[in-house]
């Protein structure tokens, strides 16, 4: 039945909201509870620490059957983490159990950030580093850690100035 | 947070979170008896062959196990022929759907006493205090018990076919129940509706448009459906009602049958013959489900077949919207621009996020704090708590 999924959803939210595991939070849009807005916060003793990534989520009627789409709308530098933001984790494939629910996908999107997997990589760069150069790593990663703190509007003129300087550069 | 979503905090939908965190053992009671993919209250309660001994809804297992042949919880290998009734934790939903209400009943009647003597403490207590107690007020608490429990349907009234013939899910046993009965049905301690009372719902609907609507709507017309009228037509599947022995039906392999055959085999179970072929498929293999699961709930519980139908109808609408919804289209999504139009929303999750008081245990790896809702026993059948899903990965 469709209210189902719904009603899944919404103890999912009272759930999120009564017990909010540390560093991450999410809730529905208010116009339609299939698609969620997050936040995760880069944990701590990682490069990713005090960054602030939103993410979304897209739900499905088909959920808690099947997973919800996840994608990060933060720039990120991780091995596992695409260009476009979707994620290569295993839970969110082939791992997925109808038990999992939205405070356990943002735990575990979390705890990703702390483990990469470098074995089976998104952003081939990224892996390479984290196995061989950890401290341009670090600083590459560092960088969208500030970069997720910046209003969208000051990330979008950052971004052009960039590409003003790209093109006056070349 | 936000009015605009708090509104679904407040939505009618029971959840252990209506208890007290300090109330000893409530939360923990009430999760411990809803099925851990569902979050409902278990339905027809099975348990499976994992050394665990997990327990899920009859239906919501037999649905994942189309998927993937494993237990949700441990993930050991289990098997749909394997599935067992577990009737102790039936009765003790049944009696704690009765008592849930009640007790919150109490709770808050508690808490109003001491609310009012504080109150009474500082304005130099007057007798009227006393009586406050007593009536039920509409203070938002009092929405979610008494208004709450029962209205579940409201807030998802745009969501279902059911609101408009008017019947609601019941919201202890989710049978399908027409409105003005609810309460009763609830009192009573959720007998099935009889037939009688679904008649009003499976008439001819206000708009059948469609060949399936009308095929439907035939179907429910005839009354040939119920289980009581059926006896001796034409096959076995006709007699089979909700009935105490009846057996449970056959799955089959699809690819295996023709396009003729699967029609047959439709008929014979008194379903409408419409659409494709992966159409028909898959309106068999739910309704094998459905009328398997709802064997597995004891004879008093279970749910005639008029009422499986209709879920069955419900489902297949639902499935219906799901095809022709437009999908958010991944290519033309900026997710810049969106950011932008929900940077209020963003701002509050930071805020909801940033950890309150910064310590070291924040890191996953270490294991968050327990909450007070982990149970102490790894194998119980409570939902995997965050720690659980660290260890469910590995």
């Amino acid at each position: 039945m469709s209210t189902n999924c719904r009603r899944r959803l919404i103890r999912d939210f009272k759930r999120l909201s009564s017990d909010p595991p540390g560093g991450i939070s999410g809730s529905p849009c208010p116009d339609n509870i299939m698609l969620w807005n997050a936040v995760i916060f880069g944990p701590v003793d990682t490069p990713f620490e005090d960054g602030t990534f939103k993410l979304l989520l897209t739900f499905d009627e088909s959920y808690p059957t099947k997973p919800p789409t996840v994608k990060f709308l933060s720039r990120m530098f991780h091995p596992n983490v695409y260009a476009n933001g979707e994620l290569c984790l295993d839970i969110l494939q082939n791992r997925w159990s109808p038990t999992y629910d939205v405070a356990a996908i943002l735990t575990s999107i979390q705890s990703l950030l702390h483990d990469p997997n470098p074995n089976s990589p998104a952003n081939a760069e990224a892996a390479q580093l984290y196995r061989e150069n950890m401290k341009e790593y670090v600083r590459r990663v560092r960088a969208t850690v500030e970069e997720s703190w910046l209003d969208p509007e000051e990330h979008e003129k950052m971004e052009t100035e960039v590409t003003e300087t790209q093109s006056t550069t070349t | 947070m936000s009015d605009d979503v708090a509104k679904f905090l407040d939505a009618d939908i029971p959840d252990p979170t209506d208890f007290p965190a300090d109330a000893p053992g409530l939360r923990q009671l009430d999760e411990a008896l809803r099925c851990t993919m569902c979050r409902e209250l278990f339905e027809a309660p099975v348990t499976v062959n994992c050394p665990h001994g997990h327990c899920f809804c009859s239906m919501c297992i037999r649905t994942a196990l189309a998927t993937k042949d494993e237990c949700p919880l441990c993930r050991h290998a289990i098997r749909e022929v394997h599935l067992r009734r577990n009737t102790a934790v039936e009765d003790a939903v049944r009696a704690w759907g009765l008592a849930r209400t009640f007790v919150l009943q109490v709770l808050r009647e508690k808490e109003e006493a001491k609310a009012a003597t504080v109150a009474s403490k500082y304005f130099s207590g007057k007798p009227k205090s006393k009586k406050r107690r007593r009536t039920p007020e509409l203070s938002s608490d009092d929405e979610v018990v008494e208004v709450g429990e029962r209205n579940v349907s409201h807030s998802l009234k745009g969501h279902t076919s059911s609101s408009s013939s008017g019947v609601v899910p019941c919201p202890i046993c989710n049978k399908s129940v027409p409105m003005q009965n609810i309460n009763n049905h609830i009192d009573q301690g959720c007998p099935s509706p009889k037939d009688a009372d679904l008649d009003v719902l499976l008439s001819p609907s206000s708009k059948s448009k469609g060949k399936q609507k009308q095929e439907w709507s035939k179907l429910f017309q005839g009354g040939g459906a119920g289980s009581a009228t059926t006896g001796s037509k034409k096959g076995k599947g006709k007699s089979r009602g909700a009935d105490q022995d009846a057996d449970p039906l056959p799955k089959i392999a699809y690819d295996t049958v023709t396009q003729k055959r699967l029609r047959e085999i439709l008929e014979e179970l008194d379903l409408p013959t419409t659409g494709d072929r992966a159409t028909m498929s898959a309106r068999h293999s739910r309704w094998v489900n459905m009328f398997n699961a709802n064997l597995d709930a004891s004879p008093s519980q279970r749910k005639s077949v008029k009422q499986l139908m209709l879920e069955l109808r419900r489902w297949e609408e639902a499935e219906e919207k799901k095809k022709t919804r437009a999908k958010l289209d991944a290519k033309d999504f900026d997710s810049g621009q969106y950011q932008k139009d929900n940077k209020t929303t963003f701002a509050r999750l930071v805020e909801a996020a940033k950890p309150k008081a910064p310590k070291k245990s924040q890191s996953p790896h270490e294991g968050p704090p327990a909450s007070s809702l982990s149970p102490s026993d790894g194998d119980s059948i409570a939902p995997p708590r965050r720690t659980e899903v660290v260890t469910i990965e590995d």
